[in-house]
């Protein structure tokens, strides 16, 4: 189920609440809220619930062990036993048909190559259960005792299937004793209001505009309309990844959890550095506690470093090497950035740096949308100039005009406006957040019911 | 005050999902949308494999779509969002992500009213201005060589006939906005491309006398056919290239069919100044009996030649009844022994009711249609012309021509 439809938001929302609130006892809440899990998860693969509740049982097992041998011998085993376990899965459920087609282009032989169908949220929740066993074996947290409550915490509906990749860490206090707030929950109601309306209302507009100036015939697409298409791509995947984001961490809210937020203004960042700060915050820290430090961070083999982590997280978004071109592709704008290129853009005017970031994150939407690196170059040489294809198409000015209000509010929006209008309206602004929750949801139902192009992003990682 | 705002909001939330969820459920279910003229989507089966695959999930979800409590209210907003997202020039819209024409098609027969499957390859969409709807064709992806070469075929294997090709050109042609006047040449170079390409067949040139008649209502604002009078001028076009003697259009009746036609253009778009201004379908009566056949069921049946009843959902019907894979119309006052047979999609309808002025018999076979094959109506029949006839999308469509191959095996 995804939460951008009508059937989760006039039925299974509403019913949840219903049945999560009419408890007041802390297990029968939570023993809602993970069935009604299963139910959100089942929507789509019903099958793939029984991979969930598997993995989730292993680490389960997993982390009591580890913290049963911390300190002894034998401390390292059982966290290996777990790490070989949960990538292996992620392994061949995801990368198993990549790997077995490279193969064969290297060597020449003719493996039959598997094909499974990607279980959703798969690479969200196994790096969440990573998490969770590593910082066992760190001895961070304590390992959860409660099969019950492990099982919620892989399961919960909120960030299962796009993220963000929530640490137990950082939960693990709500999930044994949260607490209910009215005011979380209205806020929690505010918040999934925006994530849906900056889905429904911004990032399917943006993704219908995409497809028409992407998905054509290259050999016509003049230098502009290529300029446009990537913009508005750009425009669907922030919407879309950050309004999910927002719609889960709204809806934990109202639930009594409280996730770290995901995404901070990625577009007004001034660097390459800047923006990993800011875009995917919860993937970007996973690589950085998880490899980047262990490997030895800044003080040991930083380059080595940096080019793992950028193939990493580049393989992460799909098993493909358009994916692994885009990862390297930042990672050598960070290393650049490291050596000389930060403190350049550091001596320049800020809008110098900003410009390179916007330019940078244009050409890497470039690599990740295309999947055939043939398509990829010929796009590029179009945008900058090197075809024989024309500048300018008129209809593209008609299409400008229509879009113009539309284009002004996504820019708009990709800057910390809203913020703004927080700061400026202080104590009022809460009732006007009220408000413009009833105005999000209404339109982005007509949106849904007038609409049916609803596709979801991040559903392929 | 904010514990009473915040307690107020978060039950307001609750209980418009909640009842809005309860009325999605408990009102009764509409079958059919007259808004959109189509079916809506029914429940879907409930069983352990629909369940298993997520078939069922899925099509639950385009039911619920369907069938949203006060859904025409939710549409009115949704379509208002729409214009406000720019300043529409003029009126002047561009509708680039358009629902394929095979979505309005139904299978059941009492809403298949839209059955042509032009589709919208070579185009950057639709374009809308003062209440008129264009499909912009823009000969990328020209098939010129490919239709014609498939033309070609057919006086290889039939040998003693007379062939003539008509291709109509789009209203685009002639009243194109000034944004979009570059590609208003590019119809007739394709056309021109096509013909020239031809061997043994002649192509009728209709630009010219369309060109001369651009300001009379040759082509409907709200559908891509064009209308009785720009098929008449195509036929006069026509009788020039074959040496015959066109009838006079003052020497048939004019009727035009009862109510506004909203043609395939306005619902693809649902745009709002194509609905202000409604297409009337205007028809000559030529000398055709009334009665005409059509091959249904293993054998030739009546069917009325002229369909003026029960065409409410899509007027254009009424030429022909709209469109068979076989059918034979009989001129009233014509016994001159000749025969036509005009291999057409739905542009070719209203042209061939004209030719009963000039031929005694005209056999009319849809391509789409079309399930026998044409050769073995030869070997009963001796046909004195044969003449092709379809719009330019069709005939730069990979589709459409190997569906015009494969009907000639």
């Amino acid at each position: 189920m995804v939460f951008a439809s009508l059937n989760f938001l006039y039925f299974f929302l509403p019913l949840n609440l219903m049945l999560y609130y009419s408890w007041s006892n802390q297990n029968y809440r939570n023993i809602v809220l993970t069935l009604m899990s299963f139910v959100f998860y089942a929507w789509g693969e019903p099958v793939w619930v029984s991979l969930l509740i598997f993995s989730a049982t292993i680490d389960y097992f997993h982390g009591i062990l580890i913290e049963k041998y911390l300190g002894t011998p034998y401390q390292k085993l059982p966290l290996i036993s777990s790490l070989v376990l949960n990538l292996s899965l992620l392994g061949s459920f995801k990368y198993s048909g990549f790997i077995t087609e490279n193969l064969n282009a290297l060597t020449g032989l003719s493996l039959p190559v598997p094909a499974f169908s990607l279980p959703i949220g798969i690479s969200f929740y196994t790096f969440q259960t990573i998490s969770y066993v590593i910082d066992v074996h760190r001895g961070e947290i304590q390992a959860q005792k409660s099969f019950m409550k492990f099982v919620m915490f892989v399961s919960l509906y909120h960030q299962l299937v796009a993220g963000p990749i929530v640490r137990y860490a950082h939960i693990a206090h709500e999930i044994n004793n949260r607490e209910h707030r009215l005011a979380d929950l209205s806020q929690g109601i505010s918040r999934f209001c925006i994530g849906l309306f900056k889905k429904v209302g911004i990032a399917n507009v943006a993704g219908e505009l995409a497809t028409t100036y992407l998905d054509t015939n290259m050999a016509s697409l003049a230098v502009t309309e290529a300029w446009f298409g990537i913009t508005v791509y750009a425009f669907q995947i922030y919407f879309d990844f950050s309004g999910y984001s927002d719609m889960a961490i709204g809806l934990g809210k109202m639930f009594g959890f409280h996730y770290h937020e995901n995404f901070n203004y990625p577009y007004t960042a001034k660097s390459a550095i800047d923006f990993w700060r800011r875009w995917h915050i919860s993937l970007s820290s996973f690589f950085r506690d998880y490899v980047y430090i262990p490997l030895g961070g800044n003080k040991q083999g930083l380059y080595r470093n940096l080019l793992i982590v950028w193939f990493l997280t580049g393989l992460w978004h799909g098993a493909s090497w358009n994916f692994i071109l885009w990862g390297l592709f930042w990672g050598l704008l960070i290393m650049l950035e490291r050596l000389f290129l930060g403190r350049v853009l550091a001596y320049l005017p800020r809008f110098v740096g900003h410009f390179y970031l916007l330019l940078a994150m244009l050409v890497g939407w470039v690599f990740f949308y295309f999947t055939e690196l043939s398509k990829t170059l010929w796009f590029l040489k179009i945008l900058f100039g090197f075809s024989t294809n024309p500048w300018h198409a008129p209809d593209l000015n008609i299409v400008l005009m229509n879009h113009v209000f539309w284009l002004l509010f996504a820019i708009l929006f990709s800057m910390p406006v809203y913020m703004w209008f927080k700061q400026y309206l202080k104590q009022r602004f809460a009732y006007v957040e009220m408000a413009l929750s009833f105005v999000f949801l209404l339109l982005a139902t007509a949106m849904l019911v007038g609409n049916t192009f609803n596709p979801f992003l991040y559903f392929r990682f | 005050m904010k514990k009473y705002a915040q307690l107020i909001h978060s039950f307001l939330f609750g209980m418009l999902l909640t009842v809005l969820g309860v009325l999605l459920w408990g009102l009764p279910k509409k079958n059919i949308s007259e808004r959109e003229k189509r079916i809506l989507t029914q429940l879907p089966a409930f069983n352990f494999n629909t369940l298993a695959t997520g078939l069922y999930m899925d099509s639950l979800d385009a039911f619920t779509a369907d069938h949203f409590p006060a859904r025409d209210f939710f549409l009115t907003i949704s379509d208002s969002l729409k214009s406000l997202r720019g300043i529409q020039q003029e009126s002047k819209k561009v509708y680039t992500s358009l629902p394929s024409v095979d979505a309005l098609a139904d299978e059941d027969d009492s809403l298949q009213t839209f059955k042509d499957t032009e589709q919208v390859r070579n185009t950057k969409g639709l374009v809308v201005a003062r209440g008129q709807a264009f499909h912009v064709f823009t000969n990328e992806q020209s098939l010129a060589s490919d239709f014609a070469a498939v033309l070609n075929l057919y006086p290889v294997k039939i040998k003693s006939s007379r062939f003539f090709c008509v291709i109509a050109p789009t209203v685009g042609s002639y009243k194109m906005p000034d944004e979009y006047a570059a590609y208003a040449t590019k119809e007739s170079e394709n056309i021109r491309e096509i013909y020239q390409k031809l061997r043994k067949i002649k192509g009728v040139e209709v630009d010219s006398i369309l060109r001369s008649h651009a300001n009379e209502y040759i082509f409907y604002r709200t559908d891509h056919h064009w209308t009785g009078l720009g098929a008449y001028y195509a036929y006069v076009a026509f009788c020039e290239q074959a040496q015959l003697q066109p009838i006079d259009l003052a020497a048939m009746p004019k009727r035009a069919v009862e109510g506004a036609f909203l043609g395939t253009h306005f619902l693809k778009t649902n745009d709002a100044s194509l609905k202000a201004t409604p297409d009337t379908v205007f028809y000559w009566i030529p000398p055709v009996e009334e009665i005409a056949q059509k091959w249904s069921n293993g054998e030739m049946q009546p069917t009325p030649s002229l369909k003026v009843n029960n065409i409410e959902k899509n007027r254009y019907l009424v030429f022909l009844g709209g469109d068979e894979g076989l059918m034979r119309l009989f001129s009233k006052n014509v016994k001159n022994k000749k025969t036509a047979l005009v291999i057409k999609n739905s542009y070719g309808n209203p042209f061939v009711l004209y030719l009963t002025a000039n031929y005694e018999q005209v056999w009319v076979v849809d391509y789409r249609y079309f399930k026998g094959n044409l050769l073995e109506i030869f070997q009963q029949y001796k046909v004195d012309d044969i003449i092709f006839m379809g719009g330019i999308f069709a005939a730069n469509e990979p589709t459409h021509i190997k569906k015009i191959k494969k009907i000639l095996r």
